[in-house]
């Protein structure tokens, strides 16, 4: 005989009453296991979505405005790829279906080798495209079907740079050769974000040429095992780039000249810099200049030149030569400008006109006045019409009535004597300065240089490049590498942890499911108290009988356990079902493949069965505290041990903290409030949950004159106070749940009128494909942009430059890693009053919050706003904290956020100075996002202009409104997934009130048998029954109810009449009807058969 | 008699019970003292609500008198905390209740070896003979692996009885042992502890309603009213 016998033995004989423990922890194991699981499918899912994204792709160069020549790839390695990304809007060519956002990828074999299928689909020869999946769905094309696709062309120079010439975007007709999945490339994407691409793949060849950039790409990728580090393979950029990759060309514009020029027309800083350091040259600055003009006469449209040593006056330098020693204002002027233009003389006062970028891009015109020091013949060093860059829109072009360079001009101004110049003399600068003074008027972010040469003696051109070569860093130039599979992985391991979240979500049901354990295992150890009694009379210690029964218990929870682990993974297959079908928005659309991690398993069998071992080790620790006479025989529940006891002094503690609580909440409903009113709305509850065990105590002890039926049903209540106490608390916490996760569902319709609402007063939102060059924050930008002119004088707006990055919303479950930065002009915002912040730098000014922007910080930091939710929930940062970021150069900056919104429909991005945007990103050109707040009534009537007007850039226009409620429907799925687990646990719960009115009948037989005898009707017996329970389940409903409520109102108060009184109303009473109904069944169940035989059998 | 010889005993003990309402208290034993010597058979009789068995949980060390001693085998029972008081009746002292409280789910030789696991229990290695031997003797050697509920009321109380011996105790306590048997089977059960009375040498103490098992004991004692009163001795 010894322990292990006697608990095999139990087991065996008590297996009915084990079974249901048995299920209970299998439940909780389950939901634990599952909760775990899911958060491992979701990360694995991601994670594999991430790598199908990127392929074999480890690091990438990506210089979306500034190309590069692709053939550098194939000098790092062979396998390495160069790609030309374009921004695009595709349609069928019957117009049927459109989508806006389209990628057009310019791809070669080396891109296809970058898939580990390396499937042969995804070689597009000619005007052959491949398509990935989700635009085949979305156009409803299939392979044969023609596509039209509007791209971005890329201009050499910014869109919105001084004279970058016209804006005009090209169409590519393709036929569709394969639809490709996700695991072919076809939803490569760089973003460390798992939005699913819209991608079209062309030969890259056939795009450079199709946008006149032949040869060129804008992505460099390069795949795992070729580089340690992104550092290591910028090494490699290094060693390999040349000039020429960068569109740095040098030639010989004359035999005693070698001259470097950029396909950018200005040449950067950082070449600037390198060609200094070569030796002793001339640096030219030329540029289109407005108006000629002295007292008496003016010319138009002409280029004049600063020129200047660099680096050293060279020995042989025929130009520099040419034009002496100028003062800064001092200009030569070319004889035909002298004698035909102006008649002017040396003495004569020149003025210039020309624009240049002023605050904020716009393009402003200067003059400036020169004294003419000389006349020059036009000819020779002077009349070189090669100094003249490649300006787009004028270069090339043969009637300069044709101009367009991008600025503001009147052609009518043009006269037959500028053409016959510009017939004989092109760009042939008229005027000279020296080139400080050129720098003054003409510098620019792109540049300070058109040109710099050197004597020929100096080497060859090819001999410059390579020294040049060694000197230029490439990655100021824009190729420098990204780690883009690391920060994919980090965006997927460091984003929605969704197995913390389901752990939250299920807490109730698993809490349940614990419950349930602890009263089923109590059940079965009162079941057997005579049993205890026996085994302390004959001399076991509490100690050797616990150890016995929570041995037994120990084996069930572990059987409970290992059923219940592999039922978490059907849990987690219909969760992760559940999702992709209903919730898809919670996975942003993800797909999902179950995936369970051994840690997972392990863990959520073992914590569950930990718990529920722990449940039954307290639930025996108070079964122990009776003393054997009680043991063995029939009593009521023992009176509550000391400690217990006090629980009843503790309501009005309770209370008063739930009011404290109020009170320091306040009057002002805020953000924080509404942590507050939860926080009182748990006090009070748990005040409620210990009234009542210190309410039924004092009446089990109060002896009265009379009995009614509901006095008889209050006292039996009071009986088994534990039980009818857990019972009460379950109900009362699942019903404050459902009111507080219920009440927190948010409309989807929200009024978007107000200004510091979340859509800033703005009704209406649009995103371009490419890029909008109009300044739409005025009436002539609108117009030009083409709305009408009443529409574009009443309608408002406020437009952003557009960094690409990652999504930094819920839409994303990823951490964003480098979010989308949006360029604003603070001014035009602050002036609406648009948004409300909800926190601000305490330096800003809360007159004009969003001026904030241009508040001056440390070096190398940028101020940035955010709303509440991205820089919260997204980014995990506050006010105050910084986000790291890279310029386009790939020099670090610090974003500090100095002021933070409300949730608004800028969510998703973070927001600077357009000001500071063009300082760090001056490659990207014009608006690809607006805000527009429409006339009264006249919304729809805008968006219909604006979607026509935006047809050439892809413009997508949306309500504001309808914008939100993509966010809201996301927070909304979080908590249907809440809800919906929630309410499990409520069912759990519900079952527990069912088996515990069983079990309270079953104890009771004899005194229900009774009440049988001395004449009691069988149906007035069980109304008794069913009406002690049904106390209980109302009261417990009821608090709960009214605690979660007092927990919503600032959430009330701040959604104006958008309680959803009705849906919470019918959730209650679902389960309150669902708990009558149970009790209902275990009460009549119970009480089925006659009960006078168990007066016999006392 | 010799206080050497003498294996339990109650000097002054009283027992009350607070009433929830704290106004009074219910008084079950009043000035009780009682001296059990070693191998004596002593039964307590009186009516229902007089306090034996209230008595009897006092000298088990399962309840605490409110005033006075107990002293069992030496030793001050209400000094003693829980685990000593497990100690003392697992060495010490056999109980056998009015209901058998056999474990159901084990046999009745597993029933009676139930108090060899206790910590403290002699001879654990000679148990199951003893266990055998005993249940020879009350005639229960055919159901050693019966279960309890496939024995009749009397054969159950038996096996109790010989739970209760199991670990040799000195001093045997019968809580009403016949009270839930017919007449014949308590007539048996009386004799059967008459006789380990005599055969094992252990004092014991029976309360009961029973005059005809009473009148088996060699002493007699009246409790009424929470007071204790000697009838007479027998030989």
């Amino acid at each position: 005989m010894n322990y292990s016998r006697i608990w095999l033995r139990s087991l065996r004989f008590y297996r009915r009453t084990h079974l249901g423990v048995l299920a209970a922890v299998a439940v909780a194991t389950a939901v634990l296991v599952g909760a775990l699981v899911t958060g491992d499918t979701v990360r694995h899912s991601m994670r594999r979505m991430a790598e199908q994204r990127l392929g074999e792709v480890e690091f990438a160069v990506v210089s979306p405005h500034r190309l590069f020549a692709a053939d550098l790839a194939g000098r790092l390695d062979p396998g390495c790829s160069a790609v030309l990304e374009l921004a695009a809007a595709a349609q069928r060519p019957d117009g049927a279906a459109r989508a806006a956002g389209v990628r057009v990828l310019g791809v070669d074999e080396r891109f296809r080798r970058l898939s580990a299928s390396a499937d042969e689909r995804m070689r597009p020869e000619g005007n052959e495209a491949v398509v990935n999946a989700r635009l085949a769905e979305r156009l409803e094309i299939a392979p044969g079907d023609e596509l039209v696709l509007r791209l971005e062309t890329p201009g050499v120079l910014p869109l919105d740079a001084p004279l970058a010439g016209p804006v005009d975007g090209t169409h590519l007709s393709v036929r569709i050769r394969a639809v490709v999945e996700a695991d072919n490339l076809g939803d490569f994407a760089l973003t460390a974000d798992q939005q699913t691409p819209l991608n079209v793949f062309v030969s890259r060849e056939l795009l450079a040429e199709r946008i006149g950039r032949p040869g060129m790409a804008n992505l460099l990728l390069m795949p795992r095992g070729l580089a340690d580090d992104a550092a290591d393979a910028d090494a490699l950029v290094r060693q390999n780039w040349r000039p020429a990759d960068s569109g740095l060309e040098l030639h010989r514009p004359g035999e005693d000249t070698v001259e470097l020029r950029s396909e950018r027309v200005f040449l950067d800083a950082a070449v600037v810099r390198a060609a200094a350091e070569l030796g002793p040259a001339a640096g030219v600055l030329t540029y289109f200049v407005n108006t000629f003009a002295t007292d008496d006469a003016e010319a138009p449209y002409a280029f004049a030149a600063g020129v200047g040593p660099l680096g050293g006056r060279p020995d042989d330098c025929p130009l520099l030569d040419a034009l002496g020693e100028l003062d800064d204002d001092e200009a030569v002027v070319n004889e035909w400008l002298a004698e035909r233009d102006l008649q002017a003389t040396p003495g004569d006062t020149l003025r210039m006109s020309y624009y240049v970028e002023g605050v904020g891009g716009r393009l402003v015109e200067r003059t400036r006045e020169f004294g003419i020091s000389a006349v020059v013949p036009l000819a020779g060093a002077t009349g070189d019409s090669t100094l003249m860059p490649e300006f787009p829109g004028l270069a090339g072009v043969e009637d300069c009535r044709n101009w367009d360079p991008g600025v503001p001009m009147d052609l009518s101004r043009i006269r037959d004597l500028d053409q016959r110049y510009w017939d004989n003399h092109g760009g042939t600068p008229k005027v000279f300065v020296n080139l400080p003074a050129a720098r003054e008027m003409w510098g620019n972010r792109f540049g300070e240089l058109t040109a710099i040469r050197w004597p020929a003696a100096d080497g060859s051109p090819d001999g410059i490049a390579e020294r040049l070569g060694y000197l230029i860093d490439p990655a100021e130039l824009g190729l420098y590498f990204q780690p883009v599979r690391m920060r994919a992985i980090d965006a997927v391991e460091q984003g929605q942890d969704f197995g913390q979240l389901f752990l939250g979500f299920s807490m109730f049901l698993i809490g349940s499911a614990v419950l349930l354990t602890g009263l089923l295992f109590v059940f079965g150890v009162q079941q057997r108290r005579e049993e205890v009694g026996t085994l302390l009379a004959v001399g076991w210690t509490k100690d050797q009988v616990r150890r016995l029964l929570l041995t037994e218990g120990a084996v069930v929870a572990v059987v409970g356990g290992l059923i219940g682990a592999p039922a978490g993974l059907g849990y987690t297959a219909a969760v992760a079902w559940a999702m992709e079908t209903f919730w898809p928005r919670a996975v942003a659309g993800g797909r999902l493949a179950l995936h369970a991690g051994w840690v997972s398993l392990v863990l959520g069998t073992v914590s569950a069965v930990t718990i529920a071992v722990l449940a039954m080790w307290l639930t025996l620790l108070r079964q122990m505290r009776r003393d054997v006479r009680e043991l063995l025989a029939e009593a009521a529940e023992p009176p509550p041990p000391p400690r217990l006891r006090r629980l009843g002094y503790l309501p009005a503690p309770l209370c008063a903290a739930a009011a404290g609580v109020l009170l320091a909440a306040g009057p002002g409903l805020g953000p924080q409030a509404a942590a507050w009113f939860f926080a009182a709305g748990a006090l009070l509850l748990a005040a409620f949950v210990t009234g009542l065990y210190a309410a039924l105590g004092r009446l089990s002890g109060r002896s009265r004159r009379s009995l009614g039926w509901w006095s008889l049903a209050a006292r039996n209540v009071a009986r088994r106070r534990g039980r009818s106490v857990a019972v009460a608390a379950l109900l009362g916490c699942a019903s404050f749940m459902v009111v507080a996760v219920g009440a927190n569902r948010l409309g989807v319709g929200e009024d978007v009128s107000e200004r510091s609402g979340p859509a800033g007063g703005f009704e209406l939102m649009a995103r371009s494909s490419l890029p909008i060059a109009e300044d739409l924050h005025t009436a002539d930008g609108r117009r030009e942009f083409g709305l009408d002119a009443e529409t574009a004088e009443s309608a408002e707006a406020v437009a952003f430059r557009v960094h690409d990055g990652d999504e930094a919303s819920c839409l994303n479950i990823g951490r964003a890693q480098r979010p989308r930065l949006l360029g604003v002009r603070p001014e035009v915002l602050d002036g609406r009053g648009a948004f409300r912040f909800v926190e601000l730098a305490e330096q800003a000014d809360v007159e004009s919050p969003w001026g904030v922007l241009d508040m001056e910080l440390a070096e190398g930091e940028i101020p940035v706003i955010g709303d509440q939710p991205t820089l919260r929930w997204s980014l995990n940062k506050g006010l105050g904290d910084t986000v790291e970021y890279t310029d386009e150069h790939g020099g670090p900056f610090r974003l500090r956020i100095v002021g933070v919104i409300a949730s608004s429909v800028l969510q998703g991005n973070l927001v600077i100075s357009e000001e500071h945007f063009r300082q760090r990103f001056g490659s990207v050109g014009g608006y690809r996002m607006a805000l527009f707040d429409a006339p009264a009534g006249d919304t729809d009537r805008l968006a219909e202009m604006l979607t026509r007007a935006g047809e050439p850039v892809g413009l997508e226009v949306t309500t504001t409104a309808e914008h939100l409620a993509e966010f809201r429907r996301v927070e909304n799925t979080y908590l249907s997934i809440f809800q919906i687990l929630g309410g499990l646990g409520l069912l759990l719960g519900t079952v527990a009130v069912g088996v515990v009115t069983a079990r309270n009948v079953l104890e009771r037989r004899t005194e229900l048998a009774l009440l049988r005898a001395v004449g009691h009707p069988p149906a007035g017996v069980r109304r008794l029954v069913i009406a002690e329970h049904w106390m209980l389940l109302t009261a417990g409903v009821g608090v709960g109810a009214a605690a979660g409520l007092l927990a919503v109102m600032p959430a009330m108060a701040q959604r104006d009449g958008q309680f959803p009184a009705v849906s919470l109303a019918l959730t209650l009473l679902a389960i309150l009807a669902g708990g009558l109904v149970w009790t209902y069944l275990a009460a009549s169940a119970s009480m089925r058969g006659d009960l006078l035989p168990a007066l016999r059998n006392e | 008699m010799n206080n050497d010889a003498q294996i339990a005993q109650m000097e002054h003990v009283a027992r009350w019970f607070q009433q929830p309402d704290r106004t009074e208290r219910l008084e079950v034993l009043r000035d009780v003292s009682l001296q059990v010597a070693a191998g004596e058979s002593l039964a307590v009789v009186g009516p229902s609500g007089s306090g034996k068995s209230t008595l009897l949980n006092l000298l088990a060390g399962l309840d605490r008198p409110s005033s006075g001693r107990v002293t069992v085998d030496g030793r001050e029972v209400s000094g003693l905390d829980d685990d000593a008081r497990s100690r003392l009746r697992c060495e010490r002292i056999g109980i056998v209740f009015q209901l058998h409280h056999l474990l159901p789910q084990c046999s009745v030789m597993e029933n009676v070896l139930i108090p060899t696991l206790a910590p403290g229990a002699p001879e654990a290695a000679s148990a199951p003979r003893r266990a055998s031997d005993l249940l020879e003797r009350v005639g229960l050697a055919d159901r050693l692996d019966h279960r309890p509920g496939q024995l009749s009321g009397g054969e159950r109380q038996r096996v109790a009885v010989v739970r209760a011996l199991i670990n040799r105790p000195a001093l045997l306590l019968a809580d009403e042992p016949t009270g839930s048997l017919d007449r014949a089977a308590s007539e048996s059960l009386a004799d059967l502890l008459a006789e380990l009375n005599r055969e094992q040498g252990v004092a014991m103490v029976t309360v009961t309603h029973s005059m005809r098992l009473a009148e088996r004991m060699g002493r007699v004692l009246q409790l009424d009213d929470g007071t204790l009163r000697t009838d007479g001795e027998r030989a």
